[in-house]
């Protein structure tokens, strides 16, 4: 293909990753065959360089066919064989351009690139693999771009938006940043080990192992007592030593070298020893900011925070950034204030839910105690099944007690919040001009109580969204409005 | 008529063999199961039709509905992404529409409002449209 002067190729590694791209989604089939193979003694090797020739084609022409170049105003990407495409980017649009590199890539020294724009969803380009170099050249381009155009940008922001932290935008030079959070190893080891990720590869373990029939060969040993006790040791031994030093591993090498640094309207986390991330979120798309804390965290004084963002236009399109994987409790607040400069957490003004609140859960605990109380005496000895019941119920009882008390709204100029959880806290702040809409509910049971929750949707809902349960009828009603009020008074913008 | 039929039925048949007993209780389930829910059909879509309502102001839209689970949603104008006016085969031989309102949200990302003459339906969708012609994007 012929290349304008000013168009780059990708790296020609690239022939290389895309093929390994290529092949790992045949892994599962050609591991499959080969494992039949065997049995059958047949030729599947040959059936392999069938398989992969349309892979070489692909990612080969996936090197030849694509380039790229600066324009003045936009960056052109150019790909395809048949179906030619070129796409134009302009600087100014440009939200990210977020690079990460596994263990190959490091080892070649080439990097895969995504931009990104408001669209959301899929990056607006993916260049793998490039040179590292073009990475840092990219970045300086883009940035110039940005500059050249976005001063005028930068200002209309300004106007809309009417608040100064949208000024910082456009600085003169690429700015070095200010670093928010580093993680030594000690704490991505902590978050390792309060996350205990290591259980899901143990059971996966399991299952294969118990998939490949290796256990049958112990079936004639299964009646002696002591095989039943050595499967139970080797299930607590994986339990509580083999799980917890893979999360702790696991995390300390995925997280390793964690940074935070905010430049400009953006936040910057970089982080990995194997897989080197870096990522972009610019602080304007943050719909929610949520602070999780595990019972291990509450142990520990940390917690983690979590950011929830949109991109523009198509739906489905929302992600959630860990943006402080673990973090002092001491610090949550300020780190908060650093993220949304309105929302104060030590100054929270929290409301409770309705004073009969704990004692309409309780007497659903209670409830929920008898119906399985009276499924268990289906199996069990009467006073077995009273004992399972009183347990069920007085943990019901205590739960239902202690989530009331934990529950809690807060309404300010600015965001609204909600906080629920009792051995999972969670806190949730929705700045108001990212407030899609606001419902009220009223349930069969909400209404013989005289209650109803009130919900608040954003663009970047995910795990624990405003959802405020138990609220009298009135403060529900008054708090729909003036949610409904504030939102109305503000622009969204994405 | 044929409920007098089947009472006929029913108790010469619970007389005679247990196998019939089953069937008869099964049709019995039936019969009643089928008369309530065309009661229930019949007289739905009214209890329905009180429930809901809706309110368009400055601030924006807000859609009440439900009968036993009940919720009111509100849209701020500032928050409508577009909105369409769609019409089914059945709702067209009524002169009705429907009025989907689209927001950015996600739980909310598409409020429907049924139920609607297609001039309401259409004047609310021009009242809705951006006023100022001020687009935030």
């Amino acid at each position: 293909m012929d290349v304008m002067p000013s168009e780059r190729r990708f790296h020609p590694l690239t022939v290389l990753f895309a093929l390994g791209g290529e092949l790992r989604t045949f892994i599962a089939p050609i591991l499959f065959a080969s494992f039949t193979a065997r049995s059958r003694g047949g030729d599947m090797q040959n059936w392999f360089l069938i398989f992969m020739i349309p892979s070489v084609l692909i990612a080969a022409s996936r090197y030849w066919f694509s380039t790229y170049r600066y324009a003045e105003t936009e960056l052109v990407v150019r790909t395809g064989i048949f179906f030619k495409n070129e796409r134009h980017i302009p600087y100014a649009r440009i939200q990210s351009v977020d690079a990460k590199q596994n263990v190959f890539h490091r080892l070649f020294k080439v990097v895969d690139v995504k931009v990104q724009t408001g669209t959301g969803g899929e990056a607006e380009a993916t260049l793998s693999v490039l040179p590292f170099e073009a990475l840092e050249e990219m970045r300086s381009r883009v940035f110039e771009g940005k500059r050249a155009a976005g001063v005028a940008v930068a200002a209309a922001e300004v106007a809309v938006e009417g608040g100064p932290s949208e000024a910082a935008i456009a600085p003169v030079a690429v700015p070095i940043g200010e670093t928010i959070l580093h993680l030594p190893t000690r704490e991505t080891a902590l978050s390792g080990l309060l996350d205990n990720r290591g259980w899901v590869v143990i059971g996966a373990a399991s299952g294969l192992f118990w998939e490949s029939g290796f256990v049958d060969r112990f079936e004639s040993l299964e009646s002696l007592p002591q095989t039943s006790w050595t499967i139970v040791a080797a299930i607590a031994a994986g339990l509580f030593i083999v799980s917890p030093i893979l999360s702790v591993v696991w995390a300390a090498v995925r997280l390793h070298g964690f940074t935070l640094t905010r430049r400009g309207g953006e936040l910057l986390t970089e982080y990995g020893a194997l897989t080197r991330v870096t990522g972009t979120v610019p602080l304007r798309r943050v719909q929610a900011v949520k602070v999780v804390r595990s019972p291990g965290h509450l142990l520990t004084g940390r917690a983690a925070i979590r950011l929830e963002t949109a991109g523009g236009g198509a739906q489905g399109t929302n992600s959630s950034e860990w943006v402080a994987p673990i973090i002092h409790v001491d610090k949550v607040s300020a780190f908060v204030t650093g993220l949304l400069p309105d929302v104060n957490l030590d100054r929270v003004d929290w409301q409770p839910a309705d004073d009969r609140a704990g004692q309409r859960r309780m007497r659903l605990a209670v409830y929920f105690a008898l119906v399985v109380g009276a499924i268990s005496a289906y199996w069990l000895e009467w006073h077995w099944a009273t004992a399972v019941t009183a347990v069920v119920g007085s943990w019901g009882v205590v739960g239902a007690r202690q989530y009331v008390r934990n529950l809690g709204w807060a309404r300010t100029e600015h965001a609204i919040y909600f906080r629920s959880g009792w051995l999972w806290k969670s806190v949730t702040i929705v700045p108001v001009t990212k407030v899609q809409a606001v419902s009220f509910q009223e349930s069969p049971f909400d209404r013989r109580w005289q209650m109803a929750s009130v919900a608040v949707d954003t663009a970047g809902a995910g795990a624990h969204a405003i959802d405020v349960p138990y609220l009298s009828r009135a403060v529900a009603e008054e708090l729909r409005l003036a949610v409904a009020t504030q939102a109305a008074a503000t622009t969204y913008r994405w | 008529m044929s409920v007098g039929a089947f009472v006929v039925l029913a108790i010469l048949g619970w007389s005679t063999r247990p196998g019939w007993r089953v069937l008869f209780i099964v049709a019995g389930v039936w019969l009643v199961g089928t008369a309530v829910l065309a009661i229930w059909m019949w007289r739905w879509p009214g209890i329905f039709y009180r429930h809901a309502s809706y309110r368009l102001d400055d601030e924006g839209l807000e859609i009440r509905q439900g009968v036993v689970w009940r919720s009111i949603i509100n849209v701020p104008r500032s928050r409508v992404q577009h909105t369409d006016v769609s019409q089914g085969p059945l709702e067209r031989s009524h002169g009705l529409s429907t009025l989907i309102v689209h927001t950015a949200g996600t739980e909310h990302a598409r409020v429907g409002l049924a139920g609607l003459s297609r001039e309401d339906a259409l004047s609310l969708r021009d009242q809705l449209l951006p006023r100022d012609g001020r687009d935030a994007v």
